[in-house]
């Protein structure tokens, strides 16, 4: 009987030693927190729901403390598990380009190719990118971490995952929670700098209506900008590549098939996937450092930035446009890849002054040059520093 | 000023340089779809295919 009871009291020390209860540290409970204000943020706010679900989920199970020594091979750090091998579309950078090939699938080029000269805006954003890498240097971080945590001002969750699986992988957990939280607070990060940098006269600026476009030059488009950025940016490649071939299914009119499947079924089952595994990443041990709080902290500077610079420069380029051609600067935040939110912000605080003046479509194309050119800078900072 | 600072610099200058020459080129191109096929009344409207 005693034998009986110490086995007994042996094999529930050994249960108790593999649970979460006996493993559990301060670092998992913070992370724990964490998780469900994102899975709360994403259902009471639909913040980004379709995001901060699967990553605020990944969190949870992410930070499930277990005993590492008792090699259950369940976590996403230890080779082989399956977390492990679902990780790999990450650290690996092969699932961004996936997303872009259904992003191209599902985005209409016709308002940036009505009105080419809004491509420039997307451009301009892109100083939050290149402002937030220096100030990552001057605060000590590498060139290729600085460059990471610079690509989140881009407000591009794909691109910033794809650019730090290569420059700098031990910052991917931070730098892909931190761009994709940012992109899904659009609605409060934006607004205040739009509203701040532009004047009333401004703010009620009509835009001519768009022409219409052939669907000659939408077929054309991709194969062209393929091209242009094979030639100009070949690392640019994997992303504007995808982006592009998605683009040309949906355009071409003779792959509908191809296309609903690529803006689809497959762009959810890589967003799952992606989601989850971006929130797994950020296991306590590796994710609760003083790094990462830098990094969020220059994540917003470099959202700031990217939005102040497309509403400034719309203002400068409105210097020497005539009048009955000027943009309105409320456009001007769009410019950041944050598709279609950063678009939405712009029609939704140009209705606050005007009711019947209605800016999304004329910030779609800004907002899908933001896609182009964050993707751009992201195949120059790989040209600078891989 | 630090070497790091101005290698960032160049770096930053190179790469907003870069970004704006692709985009003017993509302006260009832009430009020059539209000048050799225009949109004609006949033609179905380029709105999307879904």
């Amino acid at each position: 009987m005693g034998n009986f009871i110490d086995f007994l009291i042996d094999n529930l020390t050994t249960f108790f030693n593999n649970t979460g209860f006996a493993n559990v540290e301060s670092g998992h409970v913070i992370m724990i927190l964490f998780g469900i204000l994102f899975i709360f943020l994403a259902i009471r706010y639909e913040f980004e729901p379709l995001l901060l679900v699967p990553i605020g989920f990944g969190i949870l199970v992410g930070n499930i403390p277990f005993d590492l020594s008792a090699n259950l091979e369940i976590g996403v750090y230890e080779e082989g598990s399956v977390l492990n091998i679902l990780y790999q579309g990450v650290e690996k950078g092969w699932y961004p380009p996936l997303i872009f090939l259904g992003i191209g699938a599902m985005t209409d080029f016709s308002a940036l190719i009505a009105n080419p000269k809004l491509i420039l805006v997307g451009a301009a954003c892109q100083f939050g990118i290149f402002g937030a890498y220096i100030i990552a240097l001057q605060l000590g971080f590498e060139p290729n971490e600085a460059a990471s945590i610079g690509i989140i001002g881009g407000a591009d969750g794909p691109t910033a995952i794809f650019l730090t699986s290569k420059l700098a992988p031990h910052l991917l957990g931070a730098v892909a929670i931190s761009a994709y939280s940012y992109m899904a607070l659009i609605p409060i990060l934006q607004p205040p700098f739009m509203r701040l940098l532009t004047t009333k006269k401004e703010k009620l600026i009509r835009m001519k209506s768009a022409r219409v476009v052939s669907q000659s030059e939408k077929i054309i488009f991709p194969v062209v900008g393929l091209l242009m950025t094979a030639f100009l940016v070949p690392s640019g490649l994997p992303l504007l590549g995808m982006l592009f071939f998605g683009n040309l299914l949906k355009e071409s009119g003779v792959t509908r098939r191809l296309a609903e499947t690529a803006r689809g079924p497959m762009v959810d089952i890589v967003t799952i996937l992606l989601g989850l595994m971006v929130g797994v990443s950020t296991q306590a041990t590796t994710f609760l450092t003083a790094a990462s709080v830098k990094i969020f902290l220059l994540g917003a500077l470099a959202f700031s930035i990217a939005t102040c610079a497309g509403v400034l420069f719309v203002k400068f380029f409105n210097l020497f446009l005539k009048e009955g051609n000027k943009i309105n600067p409320l456009i001007g935040n769009a410019g950041v890849s944050a598709v279609p939110g950063s678009a939405r912000m712009s029609q939704i605080v140009g209705l606050e002054y005007d009711s019947t003046n209605h800016l999304l479509m004329h910030a779609m194309g800004p907002n899908v040059a933001g896609v182009i050119g964050s993707a751009v800078a992201a195949g120059l900072m790989l040209g600078f520093l891989y | 000023m630090t070497a790091t600072l101005e290698l960032a610099l160049l770096i930053a200058v190179l790469g907003i340089g870069g970004i704006f020459i692709f985009m003017a080129l993509f302006y260009l191109m832009i430009r020059a779809l539209d000048k050799y096929l225009p949109y004609r009344e006949d033609e179905p409207e380029g709105k999307s295919s879904e």
